[in-house]
């Protein structure tokens, strides 16, 4: 909770009014709704896209009962508030002893962090082991696509198995010197390997003394300042790099958006859909918004008429504003919110948003 | 003499422990088998072994996933790669190609609930099946602790695939169950190997402590500085393993860490290897943890807070001494447990609201090809042990068949009557239970081990030294002689990352 008042003070400095605290919890949760989206490159706040995922809505309502209790916040309307001045300085001094994370972007990383984190584990431990001929072992990831992926990358003709403890140790050496010592041992002493186990975030925070939830962004910030560098110089990581490979393809797309999206593809409707899944047309609706707002490339005029959407841009241009409430209802309430949505997000990816591509 | 070679070559084992041998030689002669061996006496190795040996799939039913993987990573760490766990946790992809590949495998672990499968008993009996173990075999009772309805269809999966060898097998089951399990699973010629439930090399003592936690915390306190570890502490909350840990590790006890089932799973892991690995001397946690887990030098088990019923019990402190050298097990009974432990009974259970929730969700979602049963926990907020139960129920009813939600015309309210009269019986029947328990808790008169035995129809015959606080016995013998914990020296990261590539 410690620095998780210090983050929430930046978000409300970065709303500015503008927004609810929930707006700010949201981001934080990695909502994927059109709303929270739009937010996050609105106020610059992309970075923290769903970098805690656990995070409860009472936790939200301490933190601020504690701001407001300081008087580092004043009230300006329902559940919005400003910095005042001793806000102003409370944040400006905390993030000079504990700097935001610098790489962190949530936006971009948030689904592939997971999948470079477990392979990298996992082939990490298997490579400390093999290295001194021992087969036996127990694994540290269960998760089954992560073991499957792993093991085939160990047998598979390209890694040089006797080469590459030495490649990977010496990438990781390199990349780990772009960041703080406190953050590469953070990073190090979360690995296994054949003389220990690896520690969990909580045993590592308290081992640094620093907070679990900035020593959760800390990790944050290397994997994800590692996968920035590793993309942008593929020839000097090529070990971590193949860790990639097939990750950055819709990464951005949940789980369960990529499975509407592959069905749609193939021509399945909307509601044939909704029916195949057993979902509301409502959700499948979602995922339509979220694949348009992702891929560049996905056509939503199957959805929304050419017309309809050249009516519904001229409308958001007229009255400034993204909110569907108000498009809506200038348009005598004849469209819906869903074809709204998606003719925003359309607009959005087009404007070209540069965070918003992979 | 096959048979050991197969021990050794396979488990790396030269003897066996009592009741294996027998086990084993019933099966490999093709006679079912009904055997209660003792928790920590190696049950698996019992199926295990001859799977490898007969000809055939061996199919393995077992009722909690974690428990599968376990196994299942824990024989192929062993080298044995024939090894395979289907549960509805799969995709179908991946379930697909487990179906595939069938062929090749020796041991299929499997759900009650995936045995439902079509496609996987049209697969199935395209096979030979050499054994067909129930393990845990007491989830087939309402009689014993872990009542699991999906397990009283085993019977006719049995018969579909014409009636292959039979294992059940379980730690705990009282005479009641025991010919619950023979009728349910249709039993006819059999043997039966029945071990004790005795295990003598654990000490019993229970600690009356006051009304007041303050008193409890400060026996745990004493105790854990100065018993010799690796340990457990059992705690019924969440909430409590994690004080519990911050409290002891203020108290200077290091080497500790909590765990439980709101952790992620990568965290979880992580935990339970480094215990394991001796990193760790001293784990709090809730009845999430201990299952599957072979460790073979637990020292002690401290119960924070009691068990619910004596099976519970049994399974929670036979997780000390596999290494059969001497262990103690300690409650911390007290009465003021009692309001709140009673509480946690009927949690267990959906309530009236839930059930209602759960036909409307049905009734508004009765467009679907099949129940979104995700959907429909998260909606109705029950547990999925509470939607089994009234799943089995519904199923029962003819109102769910095959996963699909049939409507019925003339109405709920019968139906709702006697899911309820249903759950009653099942909540009196625990706090029954746990009314015993807690009798045997304050029984301060009678010794310890005689009365758990007696409740298994057993007598003491061979009293060990230090039997129980009853009998007597002195807590020193159990106190620290020796560190178990590794200490890993950390210098820098650098150095740190050189180590794990040896570099």
């Amino acid at each position: 909770m410690n620095y998780l008042i210090v983050i929430l003070s930046y978000m409300i400095k970065q709303f500015n009014g503008n927004r609810t605290i929930y707006g700010a919890y949201h981001i934080l949760k990695g909502k994927k709704s059109a709303q929270t989206m739009q937010d996050c490159h609105l106020f610059n706040l992309a970075k923290f896209f769903g970098v805690y995922k656990e995070l409860e809505r009472d936790t939200v309502t301490q933190v601020i009962k504690a701001l407001g209790d300081q008087g580092l916040i004043f009230q300006c309307g329902e559940q919005r508030f400003t910095l005042t001045k001793k806000g102003e300085d409370f944040l400006c001094r905390k993030v000079n002893i504990n700097p935001l994370p610098r790489y962190l972007n949530g936006f971009i990383y948030k689904d592939v962090t997971e999948l470079f984190w477990k392979r990298l584990v996992l082939t990490t431990q298997c490579l400390s082991f093999l290295k001194i001929n021992k087969k036996n072992f127990l694994p540290i990831i269960k998760d089954r696509n992560t073991q499957t992926w792993v093991k085939k990358y160990l047998t598979s003709s390209t890694a040089k198995l006797d080469k590459l403890p030495q490649d990977l140790y010496r990438e990781l050496d390199m990349v780990l010197k772009h960041f703080s010592t406190k953050e590469a041992t953070l990073f190090v002493l979360r690995l296994s390997g054949t003389h220990r186990i690896g520690l969990t975030n909580e045993q590592v925070s308290s081992k640094l003394g620093i907070s679990p939830f900035y020593s959760h962004l800390l990790y944050l910030n290397v994997v994800h300042g590692m996968l920035h560098l590793v993309s942008n110089k593929k020839d000097d990581y090529p070990v971590l790099h193949s860790f990639l490979n097939d990750a950055m393809n819709n990464s951005l797309l949940t789980e369960t958006a990529k499975r509407t999206f592959h069905l749609l593809k193939q021509g399945v409707s909307i509601d044939e859909i909704g029916k195949m899944r057993g979902l509301k047309r409502s959700t499948v609706e979602d995922h339509v918004v979220e694949i348009a707002m992702t891929v560049k490339s996905f056509s939503i005029d199957p959805f929304v008429s050419i017309e309809e959407q050249l009516t519904i841009n001229s409308v958001i241009d007229e009255l400034k504003t993204k909110r569907l409430k108000e498009i809506k209802e200038k348009l005598n309430n004849n469209v819906s919110y869903f074809t709204i949505r998606l003719t925003l997000a359309k607009k959005e990816i087009h404007n070209g948003s540069k965070e918003n591509l992979v | 003499m096959e048979v050991k070679k197969i021990l050794y070559e396979k488990f790396k084992l030269t003897s066996f422990r009592p009741g294996q041998e027998e086990v084993i030689n019933d099966l490999l002669g093709n006679g079912d088998v009904l055997a209660m061996l003792p928790t920590g006496s190696g049950k698996s190795l019992c199926y295990q072994l001859p799977a490898f040996m007969l000809n055939g799939l061996t199919i393995v039913v077992s009722p909690l996933l974690s428990l599968m993987e376990d196994q299942v990573q824990h024989l192929k760490s062993q080298g044995m790669k024939e090894v395979v766990a289907l549960n509805s946790f799969l995709s179908n992809e991946e379930r697909e190609f487990a179906l595939k590949e069938l062929h090749k495998q020796k041991i299929i672990y499997v759900s009650p609930e995936i045995l439902q499968s079509k496609s996987l008993r049209k697969r199935l009996k395209q096979m030979t099946i050499a054994l067909f173990v129930v393990d845990e075999a007491h989830c087939i009772s309402q009689w014993g602790h872990e009542f699991r309805t999906d397990y009283l269809k085993l019977n006719e999966v049995r018969n579909e695939l014409g009636n292959p060898t039979c294992l059940a097998i379980t730690a705990t089951a009282t005479k009641e169950v025991q010919q619950d399990i023979i009728n349910k699973l249709n039993l006819v010629r059999f043997k039966t190997h029945i071990f004790s439930v005795d295990r003598p090399n654990i000490g019993i003592v229970v600690k009356e402590c006051g009304p007041l936690v303050s008193e409890k915390i400060t026996q745990l306190v004493y105790l854990v500085k100065n018993l010799q570890g690796p340990g457990i502490i059992y705690a019924s909350s969440r909430k409590w393993t994690e004080d519990l840990a911050s409290i002891l590790n203020k108290e200077g006890v290091n080497g500790i860490s909590y765990y439980h089932g709101g952790m992620n799973n990568d965290d979880r892991l992580l935990i339970q290897q480094q215990f394991i690995n001796n990193e760790l001397q001293l784990i709090c946690c809730t009845s999430a943890f201990g299952m599957g887990i072979n460790k073979p030098n637990i020292r002690y088990v401290i119960h924070f807070h009691s068990p619910l019923q004596l099976e519970s019990y049994l399974q929670e402190i036979g997780r000390a001494g596999r290494d059969r050298r001497g262990s103690i097990a300690i409650t911390l009974h007290s009465e003021g447990d009692i309001p709140l432990q009673m509480n946690l009974l009927t949690h267990e259970f959906p309530n009236n609201e839930q059930i209602n929730a759960v036909l409307e969700f049905l009734q508004c979602n009765k467009g679907f090809r099949r129940i979104n049963e995700s959907e429909l926990l998260k909606q109705t907020g029950m547990t999925d042990v509470m939607w089994r139960f009234i799943r089995f129920h519904l199923e029962e009813h003819g109102v769910i068949v095959n996963r699909k939600y049939h409507q019925r015309a003339d109405g709920y309210d019968h139906l709702i009557k006697s899911l309820e009269d249903k759950i009653t019986d099942r909540i009196n029947d625990k706090q029954r239970k746990f009314r015993r328990f807690q009798q045997w808790l304050s029984d301060h008169t009678q010794c310890r081990r005689a009365t758990i035995l007696a409740q298994f129809d057993e007598s003491l015959i061979d009293k060990p030294e230090n039997c129980c606080d009853v009998c007597g016995i002195d807590l020193n013998q159990y106190f620290t002689t020796e560190s178990t914990i590794k200490n890993f020296e950390f210098q820098s990261w650098q150095n740190e990352l050189k180590k794990i590539f040896h570099q």
